[in-house]
């Protein structure tokens, strides 16, 4: 009979913990008792073969941290250079971890040290274990010194594995090292934001330390020959910048930070979206404008395509507001979202005279996605009144949920972080 | 051959199996208390078959009326004696004709195990790191164990032990380190007082280990080392201890 998840999940954790440990502190020379060996090896009994695999290749792999990793070549059939270099590439594109890490240790080994460790970070960050792929990118960074994408990725598995102390404090010693390159300066001005919105204390200080970071980082951008941030990081920057700002009730300078970063990447629409985002929250005006230019720009996001549409809703473009909720809908990630864009469809298509089949569907999907949503519930409920007694006018009595601004600025924030692939 | 000396041989064990049993004489066969004469292979308690056999032809064709008027084995007790040790050679014959012959060895196996110090032996104890078995992996019944149920784990080879590893046998941390800087082992971060351990030479097939023990692989690179028969469970473990002093550091041993 197959152990429950729950039994296998907790006899991974406790060997993943016994592997980095015994690495760290070279538990090997101090004496085992006999019974916690016993009881540790009944847990390895516990896992599947696939897991047992990978933390006994963990175990080789970590030895690289100490330049004494070691190869069983006898144990693998030869492969041809651009053979094991396909299947390599495949297993990667593939997302196939397991294999990547297993085809990593197989001659010939053509991978630069640096880029080895790195694909390793990056497996383990893929399978969820943060505090592995920390190790991996520091070895990264170790052997390639000075370059900064890898001690970006040690800071995002940091951040990932929530280890805010020594992520702050790596930030803070980037911030005092005069040849620190301004990605890192921003994305160190970042671990100081992100720190701030776990709802930890002294959340303005942090972000006032986040804007001085990612100033300092800006600063050193006039600079001749200061290495160019790719375009992903700098926009992230702006963004952590500006949401300081605004944390800091510094409002027209982060509305000022938004219109910099505008200015110099004019089709970005997440930079549209924000400056959308705060001038609606701050009733600053020009908001849907912003929305506007960010749909035409195809944002990623869903908020300009769900703002626009309750635009066009109170306007009455039932039309522009349809082909709004299509758009949308490609794009909401969470339910609740979708709910939104199902409940304004069939708005319109009410307000349009669809079919009564239509517009129901519309309605039943939306209270579907988000059951607790009052305000969907109330127009559905008005529908199916509305159904049963064609005559009576009801036009106007609906009712549109409020927009959680606060947390579509967060899920925004997130969607303008730069990914990790582009970071290496 | 000195005749005198096979029959002083033959006392010996005879004393201990009378006394103690069968198991009794394979433990000093193998705990190394004999005397260390250049004749301590004749008898019970010899250990190259070869010349095991040549013994127990003197014993049986040549010098028995000699020997139970030298040793006083006339009455009851020695008429009993002498009657175990017949059954006993008989059944060797029976079960495991390789014991007669002059190429046979006893079979190649691998374990890691705590490391005796300051000795190259392993520590006797009943955990998957010492010379014993876990009733996990051979459970009693009724006080006894049985063949065909289990028994001590071993391994064919340095390289089929890497692979049994990887698969299933044990963990990085029943691996000592040392594997790894070898290159053995890559992986391995076991206590430094783990050894890899050998015993015998032979092939790694389904034979007779000692005359209570069998070798019996049951799959790629695996064994157990199970009882030859049903036995008292003490007995078994006791048998498994008795090899002790012919387990040899396997570490510098080639891969296959």
């Amino acid at each position: 009979m197959s152990k429950p998840d729950v039994v296998i999940a907790a006899a991974y954790s406790r060997w993943l913990n016994t592997i980095l440990e015994t690495h760290a502190k070279q538990l090997w020379d101090a004496a085992d008792g006999d019974l916690d060996d016993d009881e540790l090896n009944e847990n390895w009994e516990l896992l599947p073969e696939q897991l047992r695999r990978r933390l006994w290749g963990l175990s080789s792999d970590l030895f690289s941290l100490v330049d004494n990793e070691k190869f069983t070549d006898a144990d693998w059939e030869p492969i041809p250079l651009q053979e094991l270099a396909n299947r390599l590439e495949e297993s990667f594109q593939k997302r196939q971890w397991d294999e990547v890490l297993d085809l990593l240790r197989r001659r010939p080994r053509f991978v630069a040290s640096d880029h080895v460790s790195y694909i390793r970070g990056r497996a383990w960050q893929e399978l969820g274990q943060h505090d592995v792929a920390l190790k991996f990118f520091d070895n990264a960074s170790r052997l390639k010194p000075g370059h900064a994408p890898y001690r970006i990725l040690a800071l995002e598995s940091l951040k990932a594995a929530c280890d805010w102390q020594e992520a702050i404090s790596r930030a803070n010693q980037y911030s005092l090292d005069p040849t620190s390159s301004p990605s890192l300066l921003f994305r160190a001005g970042d671990v100081f934001h992100a720190y701030s919105m776990t709802g930890g204390e002294d959340q303005g200080e942090l972000a006032k330390r986040a804007v001085d970071v990612v100033n300092q980082g800006l600063d050193k951008l006039v600079h001749l020959g200061t290495e160019q941030p790719p375009d992903s990081i700098l926009v992230a920057a702006l963004v952590t910048k500006a949401f300081c700002l605004e944390r800091l009730g510094r409002f027209d300078e982060a509305l000022s930070t938004y219109d910099a970063g505008i200015q110099r990447f004019p089709g970005n629409p997440e930079l549209l979206t924000a400056r959308g985002l705060l001038r609606l929250e701050h009733n600053m005006g020009g908001s849907i404008d912003d929305f506007r230019s960010a749909v035409k720009l195809f944002a990623r996001s869903v908020w300009p395509y769900l703002e626009l549409a309750r635009n066009e809703f109170s306007q009455h473009k039932y039309d522009d507001l349809i082909e709004l909720c299509r758009l949308g809908l490609a794009r909401a990630n969470r339910d609740a979202d979708a709910a939104l864009l199902f409940d304004l469809l069939a708005l319109a298509l009410f307000e349009k005279n669809d079919s009564a089949v239509a517009i129901e569907r519309a309605f039943q999907t939306a209270v579907s996605l988000d059951p607790f949503n009052l305000a969907i519930r109330h127009n559905y409920e008005r529908f199916l009144v509305v159904s049963r007694h064609p005559n009576q006018p009801v036009s106007g009595d609906w009712e549109l949920s409020p927009l959680p601004i606060e947390e579509e600025g967060r899920v925004l924030y997130q969607s303008v972080q730069p990914s990790f692939a582009l970071a290496a | 051959m000195g005749f005198e000396h096979a029959a002083a041989a033959l006392s010996d064990g005879q004393a201990t199996r009378t006394e103690k049993g069968t198991k009794v004489a394979f433990a000093r066969e193998n705990q190394g208390d004999r005397p260390s004469d250049s004749f301590q292979g004749l008898g019970a308690g010899v250990r190259d078959p070869w010349r095991k056999a040549q013994s127990e032809m003197h014993l049986f064709a040549v010098g028995p009326l000699a020997l139970i008027q030298r040793r006083g084995l006339w009455g009851p007790r020695g008429w009993c004696t002498i009657a175990l040790a017949v059954r006993d050679t008989r059944s060797k014959r029976k079960s495991s004709e390789g014991w007669m012959g002059s190429d046979w060895k006893m079979p190649r196996m691998y374990r890691v195990m705590k490391r005796a110090e300051p000795e190259v032996k392993p520590e006797v104890g009943d955990t998957a790191t010492k010379l014993g078995v876990r009733e996990r992996d051979l459970p009693p019944r009724d006080g006894n164990a049985h063949p065909g149920e289990g028994g001590m784990s071993v391994v064919s080879c340095i390289a089929g032990f890497r692979r049994r590893m990887m698969r299933k046998l044990c963990s990085p941390k029943m691996v000592p380190k040392r594997l790894h800087d070898t290159g053995k082992i890559p992986g391995a971060i076991g206590s430094q007082s783990l050894h890899l351990f050998r015993h015998g030479e032979g092939s790694f097939e389904h034979s007779s280990v000692t005359e209570q023990l069998t070798l019996v692989p049951d799959g790629d690179d695996h064994a157990t080392v199970q009882p030859s028969a049903v036995m008292v469970y003490a007995d078994y473990r006791q048998a498994l201890v008795n090899t002790r002093n012919d387990w040899v550091s396997g570490e510098d041993d080639p891969d296959e």
